[in-house]
């Protein structure tokens, strides 16, 4: 009987940590921490911390607060349906704890995701970078999946090599 | 492949021919000219570029003038001068069933004898577009345009 019990238990306890992995992460620091350290890059930029977090702010309120519209075919059988959704991608920057935080959300008009998984109000996390200083230099740790070359855009724009835009609907 | 090819041309033709675009007259004096870089990695998806010229008739209102095809290292364009004109730079991306469009605005004022150019680039999947006015000949020296939205849109 105890053994049935356990089972059933564990079981349970199973189920229930199975679904807490489809919750999405509901912060920064959420998101960060659920991410492999393969999904983690670390740059060392030879420019002042000021300097990189200045350029940062400028550039992600330029270009990661952007939505696109995206049309596409579906298939189903004898159906040709075709669909459109925008895509809204947002930035938001805060410094505190003598570090940057950069976070960039992605959503989907009309939402895509299942309530049940509860999608952040501005969307889910994609990408989290954070600057730290290192004396005249900067320290950046960018967390993420490669989304629209988000990642290589920021680590260009720390660096003050390339200031253009990432094409997001790629 | 060839078939695969003959499917794709018609499907692009098809989706060209929905888009609604009407050709921009651009018979006004030239006082903007529009340098291009856009280069697609590969056949598909395959980039196009244009510029959507809008009057401005009120706050957040707009009225469609016109586009043209940026597909030419530069364009000249004659825009109406002390008005408020909303340009629009639109990167398309056509792929077999699916095209994503990402567009870059600018409210821009032309004064008289200003002339104004735009370097539109969009390269390796990372696009940039400056504005910058300069004075009465095309030699004098040019500033950067900030970005300039519409007004009270939310």
């Amino acid at each position: 009987m105890n053994n049935r019990l356990a089972v059933i238990a564990g079981l349970l306890l199973g189920m229930l940590s199975g679904c807490a992995a489809l919750v999405l992460p509901q912060n920064p620091d959420e998101f960060r921490a659920r991410m492999p350290e393969s999904y983690q890059e670390r740059h060392h930029i030879k420019r002042p911390y000021r300097v990189a977090a200045d350029v940062l702010a400028k550039k992600a309120r330029e270009c990661l607060n952007v939505s696109f519209r995206h049309e596409y075919t579906e298939y189903n059988g004898p159906y040709r349906i075709k669909r459109q959704t925008t895509v809204k991608y947002k930035s938001t920057m805060r410094e505190a704890g003598g570090k940057t935080v950069l976070a960039v959300q992605y959503t989907n008009i009309p939402k895509q995701i299942l309530p049940f998984q509860k999608e952040p109000p501005d969307g889910m996390y994609v990408v989290v970078a954070d600057l730290y200083p290192r004396g005249n230099e900067t320290q950046l740790v960018i967390s993420g999946i490669d989304s629209g070359g988000i990642q290589k855009a920021i680590k260009n724009w720390a660096a003050g090599t390339n200031m253009g835009c990432p094409d997001l609907t790629q | 492949m060839m078939a695969r090819l003959t499917i794709a041309a018609f499907a692009l033709a098809l989706l060209a021919g929905c888009s609604g675009m009407k050709t921009y007259p651009n018979t006004l004096e030239k006082n903007l000219t529009v340098h291009t870089k856009a280069r697609s990695e590969s056949l598909f998806p395959r980039l196009r570029v244009d510029i959507d010229i809008f009057d401005v008739v009120g706050d957040c209102r707009v009225e469609y003038r016109g586009s043209l095809k940026l597909d030419q290292p530069s364009i000249e364009i004659g825009l109406p001068v002390n008005k408020p004109i909303y340009l629009s730079i639109v990167f398309t991306r056509n792929s077999i069933g699916s095209r994503s469009t990402l567009t870059h605005e600018t409210v821009l004022t032309p004064r008289p004898q200003h002339y104004y150019s735009a370097e539109v680039s969009h390269l390796d999947g990372m696009y940039q577009v400056i504005f910058r006015e300069r004075g009465a000949t095309r030699n004098s020296p040019a500033r950067v345009l900030p970005r300039k939205p519409l007004t009270n849109c939310e």
